[in-house]
């Protein structure tokens, strides 16, 4: 190595920054070496300017006017702050979140629950009275056929006989339906009856 | 227990004490209050305004770099991670600071840098601030890294360690920084004086 490869670990060395097992050797080289030791010195001499620096003395006036004018821009941003800009920026934001889940939660809810409305224009209801008088009234379980009653009275020798036939008792009949649908005119309403003729 | 181990107890504990009380100060600080920030000020003024005053060369400048950093300690503080020391969180802002006002800057010439006021003899105050403008001088022509390994770690007394934690860099990067920078400056002082004594 030669003097000029010392240079940067003798800047080192004359700060105390340099590793233990270096040190033996440059003060070796220092020893040696004249024109580094010459080096050395003038850095040495420079470093304690730079440490007389260090006692330097500062204005209190300076110190004085920059923290009026630090305080006073702090206070002005203070008085602006909203109770959001306390918190962090991961709680407004997971404050934001909330909020907005909350939201969409509500929204949800609204979809899910409304009721969907019955077509105005059409409304079903019973049959009146009068529309089942049209209706055949339902035959008479115990009443013999006239056609029978004939034929059997055609023999006079005979005492009459009344033979009742079974019949197959039928359900009472289900009330008829009208369906009454509303036009855009509301003077015409159109009805529309349903008559459940016992099919299957 | 002798004198001398209740005496290092006590002042184990002071300093604790110490510190929990600042880092209260620093937790009020970054809530938003006032007064507190202003105690934070107070304390941590001195060395931002220094280490501006060394980086930049000039009172007015120096007064414009502690009021930024101390307005983003405001703004950022809640940022700051407590379980770490505040000083070298305060040194990189300040040389950031520094940094941006300093390239906003034309370089000052060797007249442009203040002198300070001192109890000498008029003779020596001149020879002593002649000097210094000497230093100041040197120390603006260094790259902007090598600036602030020095100023940290020559004028401001810090470890290497606590340079590496405030520049954001690893011990031998500081070193390699710190080594260039000391043959550097010795090369500019040399070259001025030969200048000066030239005219």
């Amino acid at each position: 190595m030669n003097c000029k490869d010392w240079n940067p670990h003798i800047a080192l060395y004359v700060g105390g920054e340099i590793e233990a097992e270096m040190v033996d050797r440059i003060e070796r080289h220092l020893a040696e070496c004249e024109g580094c030791r010459g080096f050395a010195q003038e850095l040495q001499q420079c470093q304690a300017e730079f440490r007389q620096l260090r006692n330097e003395p500062l204005e209190v006036t300076s110190l004085d006017r920059v923290r009026a004018n630090v305080l006073s821009r702090v206070r002005t941003l203070e008085e602006r702050r909203t109770w959001l800009d306390r918190f962090g920026f991961r709680w407004r934001f997971a404050a934001l979140g909330c909020a907005a889940l909350v939201v969409l939660s509500l929204f949800g809810w609204r979809l899910a629950t409304r009721v969907v409305p019955v077509h105005p224009l059409i409304d079903v209801v019973e049959a009146p009275p009068m529309a089942r008088s049209v209706e055949p009234a339902p035959p008479d379980p115990v009443a013999v056929p006239k056609a029978k009653r004939r034929v059997r009275s055609a023999v006079p020798t005979e005492a009459p006989k009344v033979e009742v036939v079974a019949a197959a008792v039928e359900p009472p009949p289900k009330p008829d339906t009208v369906i009454r649908i509303f036009t855009d005119d509301p003077s015409i309403v159109i009805y529309w009856l349903v008559e459940d003729k016992g099919g299957k | 227990m002798s004198e001398s181990a209740v005496r290092l107890l006590m002042a184990d504990a002071r300093l604790e004490s110490e510190g929990r009380q600042w880092a209260l100060l620093l937790e009020r600080a970054a809530t938003g209050d006032v007064s507190a920030f202003e105690q934070v000020m107070l304390r941590t003024e001195r060395l931002v305004m220094v280490t501006a005053r060394r980086m930049l060369g000039n009172v007015p400048d120096a007064e414009e770099a502690s009021q930024e950093v101390f307005l983003r300690v405001y703004k950022y503080l809640h940022r700051f991670d407590r379980s770490k020391p505040f000083e070298p969180w305060l040194y990189r802002l300040t040389i950031n600071v520094c940094n941006d006002i300093g390239s906003r800057r034309p370089r000052l010439s060797e007249e442009q840098f203040e002198a300070v006021d001192r109890e000498n003899s008029p003779l020596d105050a001149l020879q002593i601030d002649e000097r210094r403008r000497l230093l100041q001088t040197a120390l603006s022509e260094l790259p902007e890294k090598q600036r602030a390994a020095v100023v940290l770690r020559d004028l401001q007394g810090m470890s290497t360690a606590d340079v590496a934690g405030s520049m954001n860099v690893s011990e031998a990067t500081v070193r390699s920084h710190l080594s260039a920078a000391r043959l550097r400056l010795k090369r500019i002082i040399e070259r001025r004086m030969r200048g000066n004594h030239e005219l």
